[in-house]
């Protein structure tokens, strides 16, 4: 899987959670779940379960720390699914 | 410090699933997990717990800086819980907040606090969660609202000019400051 379609799949993801449109649509790298998607930290609990799920990966407590922008995210689903196929 | 944390029961029903297999093991402790489990009303103490965190995580941003999504990192416990109100406290990292929590049938708001600073010294205000919070807020008390060198909220007393720190949470329809009056 491409990091281009982890982030696909990730704004698939987080989507549902966002009422942000503009910020969604333009969605890369730097954006910030908190400040730019203004989604509420009670959501970000299911965009953790959500990608656990779809990525088939298990999020840890120090992982789930650093999951606040699509980079962190990004890098963390790329790191456990490493550790999968390792 | 200062912090504050609102929950809007309604607006959670709909747009918060707790009830959702895993959800609760990402935020609570094994402790914190019995408190909710001996409840009365789980869905009350899981938004206890929850605003107590969440208050308790803005004292302790306010402090060090640092941006984490770690709820588990900060832990509760209560002093004491009724129908209308619980008192507690939060610990992360040897650091301790101190929390006063209101329970009502719409919303559940804490107050954390910590330091010299005792409940005494806090106003909370409830506004509406809309654009005209700020201006509702300068309206109705000897305070306006505007942002600190670090982005963060502070209230100025019209009259001495003397600024004081302040919080601001909103969820649903609620939104709610809360600052320091002295």
């Amino acid at each position: 899987m491409s990091k281009e379609e982890i982030i696909a799949e990730l704004k698939n993801i987080i989507t549902p959670y966002s009422e942000e449109t503009i910020a969604l649509q333009s969605i890369d790298d730097d954006t910030d779940f908190l400040k730019d998607l203004k989604i509420n930290s009670a959501n970000l609990v299911d965009i953790v379960l959500d990608v656990e799920d779809r990525f088939n990966i298990e999020i840890d407590n120090d992982s789930m720390a650093k999951m606040l922008t699509v980079k962190a995210t990004v890098d963390i689903i790329e790191s456990k699914r490493q550790e999968n196929a390792g | 410090m200062l912090g504050n944390d609102i929950v809007d029961l309604k607006f959670a029903k709909l747009h918060y699933n707790w009830r959702r297999k895993g959800y609760l093991n990402k935020i609570f402790s094994a402790r914190e997990l019995e408190l909710i489990n001996s409840s009365k009303s789980e869905d009350t103490m899981v938004w206890v717990l929850w605003s107590m965190k969440e208050a308790a995580y803005k004292c302790y941003n306010r402090l060090t800086s640092e941006r984490l999504f770690n709820p588990q990192a900060f832990e509760c416990a209560l002093f004491s819980s009724c129908t209308n109100s619980a008192s507690g406290v939060v610990i992360r990292n040897g650091q301790t907040f101190f929390t006063k929590t209101e329970i009502s049938k719409n919303y559940i708001h804490t107050l954390a606090y910590s330091g010299t600073l005792v409940l005494d010294h806090l106003s909370v205000h409830h506004h509406k969660n809309n654009a005209e919070y700020s201006v509702a807020f300068t309206d109705s008390t000897n305070y306006s609202l505007q942002k600190d060198k670090n982005h963060l909220p502070e209230v100025i007393n019209k009259k001495t000019q003397q600024k004081h720190m302040a919080s601001i949470s909103h969820d649903g329809g609620y939104l709610c400051i809360a600052f320091l009056k002295v």
